[in-house]
């Protein structure tokens, strides 16, 4: 029973140390109420709980939540505030805990510990509410925490952060408490030890990768916006080329007549720019580009219409972006091959977005029979032998929809995609 | 009795447009039913999902601080097919043949080119004949497919298969489609008659029947070896 309230009052003691280090790190005074007082009073219950039942993990967990919630009530403090700090309290907690769980087993104090657990609770939870207290009356440490906020801020925390900090608090902790002079218990904490260390380097090397690709994506784009005003510019120069040509033509004889001609009709021949590339979304542009590129000798008349504002990568997530990608690719290249055997030769992109979903229609004139039951079908196909995959591949995919309807001889495809919830 | 609705913000074109609509309503010794939008609204949408009345619908494209011409369209076309759909817009040609097709748009009218004339005509078309946007709607396992009636121009048996082809007037596009020929038949209006056991054949289309020698000929020039006497009463019946 002792040991309980013993439990109870150390958990109450680092509970309002921390409350009073919030305050001081953030500058501002507790709007303690009656519910907060009795929340404060309350709470320590739980790791007394799970100490006795040997949960730590829940117990930290509990922690940084309540901390989270807490802090936000106390002192009006933003979201991000609440977050950062508590983190970092929780983590000065952690560490110096480590610290002292360490030191007790290099200096094999463990068997003085066991008969003197009171005095060792004591001593390592009043010098941890002392250091915490000293340390937020430093201003130097203050600024050093005001730092790591303005950092963390740009750093999204995940739960595979808190999951390899709560692997490693176990970890060590696993080594203060056991006899690493006992074989068995060696290899376990090696091979702990490596488990842990291949988890940090594999998400390491992924943090790094998506830095490397949104640095990419950023070059991607400011090429994309370089491209789109050398379009225009190419556009303008053609214009204004033809009508002086056409100028010229009007005071030239009829040998110069022909000869302008045959230059006016080289020049629009010889150069494929699609015009409405400004039209769609930066990045599918690239690809509708090179798809209809391959193209160009058909003469279809295409038509493309944008009313998709927002970033489509941002607001789908990168799964479901390359899924958007490969289904317009087997889309649009078989409206392509469908249109180009047509009299009429149209193709239209619609690209529209709603809360939920971004849209594209993609819609083509075809010519020719089609049996009803079978597109869509596993190796039906309209087109050469061996490209009947593509639609069929499509159907049943998560976060994706695709809708076939035939008006007339229009073929009407509707590829749909899930945004991402925001949170 | 034929309902008019009109949506347009441009005051001017309003104008021009209950211009027109008042002479042609003299011309016929009609009274025509006019109700003017300048965008979409609820009582717009009223006015759609009313089936009491075939309409006229006279619409911009691009309405201001509302959704499109075409969005509204598109709402009219989710049950609507029967009534006419005239844009009065400036817009590019393409475009215009994308949505004329799948929204089944009576006329694209340039705003500032020759309107009040083209505009006049057109109305004038709506009264002197019954539009015909009656279509056929069949579903695949993956696709569906409408059709208007007035495109298809006969329905044969293919029995290695065992599907019906329908075949269409446009870009020899034809559609085999896993229904019999009866349940094809309950489903078509009655310019669909049998012309032999195996080919329903829409007779509006044809130009010329033959008997004797068990061809009819159609109005895009193509002959049909499938004309049965058998079934002379009901092709031959007005």
């Amino acid at each position: 029973m002792n040991e309980i309230i013993e439990l109870y009052i150390f958990s109450l003691i680092f509970q309002i140390t921390a409350v009073y280090a919030f305050g001081k790190i953030i500058s501002k005074k507790a709007n303690l109420k009656m519910i907060h007082y009795i929340s404060i009073i309350s709470a320590p219950i739980i790791p007394v709980i799970t100490s006795k039942l040997e949960l730590v993990l829940i117990s930290l967990i509990f922690t940084i939540i309540y901390f989270y919630i807490l802090f936000q009530k106390i002192y009006k403090c933003t979201k991000l505030e609440a977050r950062n700090y508590s983190i970092i309290i929780w983590t000065f907690s952690l560490l110096f805990d480590l610290v002292v769980m360490l030191g007790i087993n290099v200096l094999d104090m463990s068997p003085l510990i066991e008969t003197n657990k009171t005095v060792y609770t004591i001593f390592g939870t009043g010098m941890m509410s002392i250091n915490l207290i000293v340390l937020v009356n430093i201003k130097k440490v203050v600024k050093i925490i005001h730092k790591l906020s303005l950092k963390m801020e740009k750093l999204k925390i995940t739960a595979n952060h808190i999951i390899i900090v709560l692997e490693l608090y176990i970890f060590i902790d696993f080594l203060s408490t056991q006899n690493l002079y006992d074989k068995f218990i060696l290899t376990l904490t090696v091979v702990l030890g490596l488990i842990i260390i291949s988890e940090i380097i594999v998400f390491i090397t992924l943090k790094y990768q998506v830095i490397t690709y949104k640095k990419t994506n950023k070059i991607l784009e400011k090429n994309d916006a370089i491209n789109r005003r050398i379009i225009t510019q190419y556009r303008i120069l053609k214009h204004n080329l033809k009508d002086k040509l056409l100028g010229v033509k009007t005071v030239s004889n009829k040998r110069a007549k022909e000869l302008i001609d045959d230059l006016i009709k080289e020049y629009n021949e010889s150069f494929y720019v699609k015009n409405d590339i400004n039209e769609m979304p930066t990045g599918i542009n690239g690809l509708v580009f090179e798809i209809l590129y391959d193209y160009k000798e058909e003469n279809l008349k295409t038509t493309i219409k944008n009313k998709i504002t927002s970033d489509i990568l941002e607001s789908v997530g990168a799964r479901s972006y390359n899924l958007f990608c490969e289904a317009l690719g087997v889309t649009l290249k078989n409206a392509l091959q469908a249109s180009k055997s047509s009299e009429e030769k149209l193709i239209c992109l619609e690209f529209k977005e709603s809360k939920e979903k971004i849209i594209l229609s993609i819609i083509n004139t075809f010519a020719g029979s089609l049996d009803l039951e079978r597109i869509g079908s596993i190796e039906y196909t309209t087109k050469e032998e061996g490209h009947g995959l593509g639609l069929f591949s499509l159907f049943g995919r998560k976060n994706l929809s695709v809708t076939t309807t035939i008006k007339n001889n229009l073929f009407i495809n509707n590829i749909e995609i899930k945004k991402r919830l925001k949170k | 009795m034929i309902k008019f609705v009109v949506v347009e913000d441009e005051p001017l074109v309003q104008e021009i447009i209950k211009k027109i609509l008042r002479q042609i309503s003299v011309k016929n010794e009609e009274n025509l039913e006019i109700v003017y939008y300048k965008k979409y609204t609820p009582e717009l949408q009223n006015e759609i999902d009313n089936e009491l009345y075939r309409k006229v619908y006279i619409m911009d494209i691009e309405l201001e601080n509302s959704i499109s011409g075409i969005e509204i369209a598109e709402k009219i076309r989710e049950n609507d097919w029967d009534s006419v759909i005239i844009f009065v817009t400036s817009h590019d040609s393409m475009f215009e043949t994308v949505h004329r097709a799948m929204l089944q748009v009576f006329d694209f009218i340039e705003k500032w080119k020759n309107m009040e004339t083209r505009l006049a005509d057109d109305i004038q078309k709506i009264f002197n004949k019954k539009i015909d946007s009656r279509m056929l709607k069949l579903h695949g396992k993956h696709v569906d497919l409408d059709i208007y009636m007035k495109n298809i121009l006969y329905i044969t048996r293919d029995k290695e298969d065992r599907k019906a082809v329908i075949h269409t007037d446009t870009d020899n596009v034809s559609f085999k489609v896993s229904y019999s020929l009866t349940e094809l038949k309950e489903m078509l209006d009655n310019r669909f008659v049998q012309t032999h056991k195996g080919c329903l054949a829409n007779k509006k289309r044809m130009t010329e029947k033959n008997y004797a020698k068990g061809y009819f000929v159609l109005d895009n020039g193509k002959s049909v070896d499938m004309l049965s006497k058998k079934y002379r009463k009901e092709i031959d019946a007005e």
